[in-house]
């Protein structure tokens, strides 16, 4: 009766296992017909319906880092730098190490007009490199991968001990750390960016039209939010400065 | 060395040192503390000289037939920093006009140990009695706000001054200011605001102005909706004329809020005849300088093009096209350089753009002409500002610098370099993906499915196998210390098992099994006298001993004799509860 009941549980797993594999593969091929369909009209021109198609892959959990960088050629073809630099920052995150990416993103950049230091600064993205030049999911595949070899080692290191185990071991150990680090940090530690989509927004004292401006900013300028609340974002600067803007100035994650 | 050639030493280190605060910095400076007034009223003029070190003379000012200034001291400070000890000295002038008019006061001067400083020259503007804007002449409840606007009709990217009178008679507990919505003008703040008092009718009043520079962005007639500034300001209460009437208790603070008039304004758009190739939008009066470093070069040496463009205007568009592509030089562009100057009279910017140029060849070769297109609202003409033609001339470099090659034949030839900066000719984003990163997908639920068992199953793997390992490693007095902690739960199972199966040989051998694992000794031939000796050792009382020993010499007996099968309940259950107690000695040993 036991061994039964143990066939049972094992088929039933099997089952959980691969079932949803065809219904995955069926969604990403709606996926990409979607995303092939909204370039086919960004080839032709018809910019306002790639950046409707492009929105709606994304809105319906469908993004990637190539619709992330084709909404923002859209956005840039329809004259709004801000909220391309914003889609290709997004897309940055996803495909950290193209080529084309970080031409956009130089050229998107150079058209801002407030001089600010960057968001991230220079050391912290040559200290954390693998934070930058991978995306989340690469960095939980060498997170997975780090972890097996690390605790493989430590499994043979005890039947065989040498120094080549041993270096193994710390060094994957260090991998591991980074990697979950990294994530870690991501996930718990990482503010929000925006970035100005008007010519001009005006930062405000309070989230209130009325309330004191206190400076101005344009299009393209880099920003983290802190807070949204009521149709305004508290937002903060490079430099320290901070204030409140009205969220349809804003190129941001809603 | 004779005695003369130390004393013509020391003169000559005399002289050095004396003469060395003529090197010292010294620089001044001159502000005025507004700049309109009426005749009869005075304005603060304050001439700051900052020195390291030597003595300042009192500043000179050019006569002006209508202005007079009267002097009203001086202060001084010092300050220190990284060991570098600086002096300032504030010479302070009362300065009345007696004719309206726009004057300048200049030749603002004075010498620091020898050395000549001067300042740059202010403007103020003297107003007739009865010139005064509105709220000067009636001042309503003691408090008013003036918006005014130097000019109700410009043109798209004109600049316009904004300025806010703000006058009251009484001090300020608190103010708040709510600028007015002015989303279809850029803007920029004209220095800081200006405090100061003046006399209307008879009345002090304290008044600070508020300037602030205005570019429209686009033609239409645009209302400036009205400022507005609140807060409370402190009022002297009745004074009962007690005699204990103090003067400061009886102030109070009361809360106010005034108004500015709304401003209007036509902004037209930039005619469109007349309008340069390239225009950049920029809209003022500004004038053009330029200065190459060195007219005559040799070849790979570099000469310096600087170009300077300063004026009054929409400065944040000023921006000078690069020199275009070019045979004769290679081009090598610096940062360009705006500043922005906050004059009374407006924004003033200054931007400086340089380029270094290297010839490759010998020769004479114009320079690259710059050009500057802008619109001047006061011609109302479009005009171009060129740096207009000019030649540079290239000698042959130096020998070691040139290269030789030997062609065909044996001769020499020189070779030429004719390689160019690559020249920008436009900018655009790169091709859309087809599809590239298409699966660069951010992190899901479906993630969690493979990554949490691949994560844990390596540890979990290696904390099995290190149990297994440390269990297959166990002493023998690490094996028998366990078995006598399960002693106990081994022989309930195993009493259990025997009714079960009404065996009082399996019982009797479960009782003896457990007296063996207790005294972790293997094999199980206890009688029921040790059993007695050892439970008495233990500290088991007396009756439990005797009970126990008789339990066991029962369970040997009932193994000869034939037995009720239905009694070995009653005995299983006796044992039971025996060996309970026998296990709390046991414990409590």
């Amino acid at each position: 009766m036991r061994s039964t009941t143990n066939k049972l549980l094992m088929g039933a797993l099997g089952l959980a296992l691969i079932l949803p594999a065809p219904l995955a593969k069926a969604a990403d091929n709606s996926r990409l017909m979607s995303f092939m369909a909204a370039t086919q009209a960004y080839n032709n021109g018809d910019y306002a319906t790639a950046e409707k198609g492009f929105s709606d892959l994304i809105a319906q959990e469908g993004e990637s880092g190539a619709v992330w960088y084709n909404l923002g050629n859209t956005y840039y073809r329809q004259g709004q730098n801000g909220a391309a630099l914003w889609a290709f920052k997004e897309a940055r995150k996803l495909a950290p190490r193209w080529d084309n990416l970080d031409t956009n993103i130089a050229l998107v950049t150079q058209k801002a007009v407030d001089e600010l230091p960057p968001l991230h600064p220079a050391w912290q993205r040559t200290l954390f490199f693998w934070h930058y030049i991978f995306s989340a999911r690469e960095r939980l595949v060498l997170l997975a991968l780090c972890n097996l070899i690390f605790w493989s080692l430590l499994i043979i290191g005890r039947k065989r001990p040498n120094e080549l185990t041993s270096l193994g071991q710390v060094i994957s150990l260090v991998l591991l750390l980074a990697m979950g680090g990294s994530l870690i940090a991501e996930n718990f530690f990482t503010r929000e960016e925006g970035v100005i989509r008007t010519a001009t927004a005006k930062i405000h004292s309070a989230g209130d039209v009325s309330s004191q401006v206190l400076f101005e900013l344009h299009e393209c300028t880099e920003l983290f939010i802190e807070n949204d609340q009521n149709g305004w974002l508290q937002i903060s600067l490079s430099d320290g400065k901070r204030g409140w803007v009205a969220a349809d100035d804003v190129a941001y994650r809603k | 060395m004779g005695k003369h050639h130390f004393i013509f030493i020391g003169s000559m280190l005399g002289i050095l040192l004396w003469s060395l605060p003529v090197w010292a910095a010294a620089s001044i400076s001159a502000r005025l503390d507004r700049d309109e007034m009426q005749v009869g009223e005075q304005a603060f003029l304050t001439i700051s000289i900052t020195y390291d070190s030597g003595r300042v003379q009192t500043p000179n000012i050019m006569e002006n037939p209508h202005l007079s200034y009267s002097y009203m001291g001086t202060s001084t400070s010092v300050s220190i920093v990284n060991m570098r000890r600086t002096d300032s000295i504030e010479y302070r002038y009362l300065v009345e006009a007696d004719a309206p008019g726009d004057y300048t006061i200049e030749g603002i001067s004075s010498v620091v140990d020898k050395q000549v400083v001067r300042a740059d020259p202010l403007r103020i503007k003297v107003l007739g009695q009865g010139q005064a804007g509105k709220s000067q002449q009636a001042v309503h409840g003691g408090i008013s706000l003036e918006a005014t606007i130097s000019n109700n009709e410009v043109y798209v990217g004109q600049q316009v001054i904004y300025k806010l009178k703000f006058i009251r008679k009484n001090p300020l507990a608190d103010a708040n200011y709510e600028q007015p919505e002015l989303g279809d003008f850029l803007t920029e703040k004209i220095g800081d605001q200006k405090d100061y008092e003046s006399v209307i009718g008879g009345v002090r009043y304290a008044i600070t102005e508020i300037k602030m520079a205005l570019f429209p962005t686009k033609p239409g007639h645009f209302t400036i909706d009205p400022a507005v500034i609140s807060g409370s300001m402190i009022v002297r209460g009745q004074n009962r004329g007690g005699l204990f009437d103090d003067f400061f208790m009886n102030q109070t603070a009361k809360p106010f809020s005034v108004k500015s008039n709304p401003v209007e304004i036509d902004v037209k758009p930039l005619p469109s005849a007349g309008r340069p190739a390239g225009f950049s939008g920029l809209v003022g009066q500004y004038q053009l300088g330029y200065d190459l470093s060195k007219k005559t070069v040799r070849v790979n040496e570099s000469t310096t093009l600087t170009l300077v463009v300063e004026g009054y205007g929409n400065v944040p568009n000023l921006a000078i096209p690069a020199p275009g592509n070019n045979n004769d030089f290679k081009i090598y562009e610096d940062k360009p350089h705006l500043d922005k100057e906050s004059r009374s009279d407006g924004i003033f910017g200054r931007y400086i753009a340089k380029w270094a140029l290297v010839p490759s060849a010998p020769g004479t070769y114009p320079i690259p002409e710059l050009r500057l297109s802008y619109f001047d609202p006061e011609t109302e003409e479009y005009k171009t500002l060129e740096t207009g033609h000019q030649t540079i001339e290239v000698l042959p470099g130096n020998n070691t610098e040139d290269i030789k090659v030997t062609g065909l034949g044996g001769t020499t030839v020189t070779p030429t370099t004719t390689k160019q900066q690559v020249a920008v000719l436009g900018e655009d984003v790169m091709a859309a993906s087809n599809g590239d990163y298409i699966d660069n997908t951010p992190l899901n639920r479906r993630d969690n499915l493979w990554f949490w068992p691949i994560f844990l199953l390596p540890p979990a793997t290696w904390l099995v196998m290190t149990i297994r390992r440390r269990r297959q490693n166990r002493s023998p007095e690490q094996l028998a210390k366990i078995r006598a902690n399960k002693a106990y739960a081994q022989l309930v199972n195993d009493i259990n098992d025997a009714q079960n199966q009404a065996s009082y040989e399996k019982m009797a051998t479960a009782v003896r099994s457990y007296y063996a694992a207790k005294l972790q000794q293997s094999g199980c031939a206890i009688t029921p006298q040790e059993v007695a000796v050892i439970l008495k050792a233990s500290g088991a009382g007396a009756a439990l001993c005797d009970t126990a020993a008789q339990q066991l010499a029962q369970l040997e007996k009932a193994l000869y004799l034939e037995q009720d099968a239905a009694a070995i309940g009653q005995l299983a259950a006796d044992i039971l509860a025996t060996m309970k107690e026998v296990d709390h000695a046991f414990h409590n040993k």
